[in-house]
């Protein structure tokens, strides 16, 4: 078993001649939570794409459990990100993400969402659709479906995009709530603008100019 | 229809000119028939032409005639091509212009594919709606008018007699129409669901990949195709049923004209020139009633269409801006 869930050595990338990225390293520990800050556009985002294997790095190694290929990386990392991620489809669909996963994880995962009881009060429960980008839903609800998709993977590694910045103060509390279920004992890179958002827990590193310092 | 109105009000004198030579035209169209009559029922009379500078005189009129008529037409085609050019420009700008001038806050929550594609075929179906339909209906409708009342004063009988079979399928026709119409809003809405689901895509690639949704997606997409497919042909099949119908039925009122009008040319009741103008004017009568579910199918279409991009448009008039949400009007 590798020591370190998270291995960046001197990563580089770029959006055609524009450097976002430069000799970038990270190493996030087992189960260790890392909390990351920056302004608009300084690659924060750009940082969780390769940590997510959408995207290949141009210089230096990405190490995500013990995994280098993109695909086995994805294998390896759940995805948490701002509103309207949902698909135009049911609950169901939009927790399994077409998987064959049984009811009772399902509802597991929904309790750990804490949106078991609000689905159980629809007509159609798991089957209800979400409409398009999510509009038959809630805000704080749709986050909560992403959360229940993230705990249906059980992955050991999630990775969190703004998740709270479109709510407003109390559902994102309660969203946060959920979060915390859903990452005690995972390996978590969290980008936001926000650090009152994260927890005493989380090691703080700020992002500038293509590179991460400790903040 | 507050678009078509404020879109006409904005193109007054051209509108206008428009409209003029097109009625112009289809009253000429009337002259040169009732010239051909004569000239049928001078033939039938072997003695008329025995004066020659008469006869002359009658074909040189004759070919006048046709000349101005073949201006007016040209006239008539040209104009109205132009002014429906400038109704769809005007639309464009209009689309334009409703979203140079909106809240940033509105253009971020937009999806730009679906925008881009809503006014594409939207904006496609107006223009085309415009320059293949607009005058060509207000053409046919005045033909209706003038020559049902041309005819009456002609003979009222056999008007009478090529025209009432026609009424009951008016109801037929609407009644078609209206369920074509059905048919159509709903083949719209799958492709709005394939466009959505295109859209998506783009937005959530993170999510698909991360989550390996590859599969649900594809699902998802085939599932949407062939909905619309099959609401496509369903549309087509019962469209092919409800006009092949109205097709057939089409023919009753000219069997009637050709049955009655012979009758009474044969016994002497009306000349041979009168019995011709009514075989073939008789068409743009009964044609026009019963090509109403094309009439009325496509205008359904096209007003749907204007509803739908209504909200998005802003058309200016002398330096003042109004927006064009009229459902209500």
């Amino acid at each position: 078993m590798c020591r370190y869930a998270i291995e960046l050595s001197h990563i580089s990338f770029s959006y055609e001649q524009n450097k976002i990225l430069e000799d970038l390293s990270l190493k996030v520990r087992q189960g260790e939570h890392v909390g990351i800050l920056g302004d608009s556009g300084c690659g924060k985002s750009t940082l969780l794409k390769l940590l997510a294997g959408l995207y290949e790095a141009d210089g230096g190694t990405v190490l995500i459990a013990g995994k280098k290929e993109p695909r086995r990386i994805r294998e390896q990392v759940a995805l948490v990100m701002q509103q309207n991620s949902l698909f135009p489809l049911s609950v169901r669909d939009n927790i399994s993400c077409g998987h064959t996963i049984s009811e009772k994880q399902l509802w597991e995962a929904c309790e750990g969402a804490s949106i078991a009881g609000w689905i159980a009060s629809l007509p159609d429960g798991l089957d209800t659709c979400v409409g398009e980008r999510g509009n038959q839903v809630s805000g704080g609800q749709a986050q909560r479906i992403q959360i229940a998709r993230a705990i249906c993977k059980d992955a050991p590694v999630i990775l969190l995009d703004e998740p709270v910045s479109a709510l407003d103060q109390e559902t994102g509390q309660s969203v946060l709530r959920a979060l915390h279920k859903l990452t005690a004992g995972k390996t978590v890179v969290h980008v936001t603008h926000h650090p009152e958002t994260l927890g005493d827990m989380y090691t703080l590193y700020h992002m500038e100019g293509g590179r991460l310092t400790r903040a | 229809m507050g678009v078509i109105k404020k879109l006409i009000r904005q193109h007054k004198p051209l509108f206008g000119v428009a409209v003029f030579l097109t009625v112009a035209s289809v009253f000429l169209s009337l002259i040169w028939n009732r010239f051909l009559m004569e000239l049928l029922d001078r033939l039938a009379d072997f003695s008329a032409f025995s004066d020659r500078s008469g006869a002359a005189g009658f074909l040189a009129g004759g070919i006048g005639i046709v000349l101005i008529l073949a201006f007016a037409e040209f006239a008539s085609y040209c104009m109205a091509a132009f002014v429906c050019e400038s109704f769809a420009h005007d639309l464009r700008m209009g689309y334009v212009r409703y979203y140079v001038r909106s809240d940033v806050r509105l253009l971020s929550g937009l999806r730009a594919g679906e925008e881009q594609s809503a006014m594409q075929n939207e904006l496609s179906d107006i223009s085309n709606y415009f320059r293949e339909n607009l005058f060509s209906f207000l053409k046919q409708f005045v033909t209706f008018a003038v020559t049902f009342l041309f005819l009456l004063h002609r003979n009222w009988k056999l008007t009478l007699l090529s025209t009432v079979p026609v009424f009951p399928l008016i109801a037929y026709c609407f009644f078609s129409g209206k369920t074509i119409k059905g048919y159509t809003d709903r083949c719209q809405g799958y492709q709005r669901q394939i466009n959505g689901l295109a859209d998506m895509i783009l937005e959530l690639f993170p999510v698909i990949w991360v989550y390996d949704a590859f599969g649900l997606i594809r699902d998802s997409m085939e599932e949407r195709i062939r909905n619309w497919r099959d609401a496509n042909i369903r549309k087509e099949k019962i469209s092919a049923r409800l006009m092949s119908l109205s097709g057939l039925l089409s023919f009753v009122p000219l069997l009637l004209l050709l049955g009655f009008g012979g009758t009474m040319t044969a016994r002497g009741e009306i000349s041979v020139g009168t019995f011709y103008i009514f075989i073939n004017l008789s068409g743009n009568v009964s044609g026009f009633l019963q090509n109403m579910p094309n009439i009325y199918a496509g205008f359904r279409k096209f007003e749907a269409s204007v509803d739908r991009l209504a909200g998005r448009l802003v058309l200016e008039r002398q330096g003042e801006d109004v927006c064009a949400d009229m459902r209500s009007s």
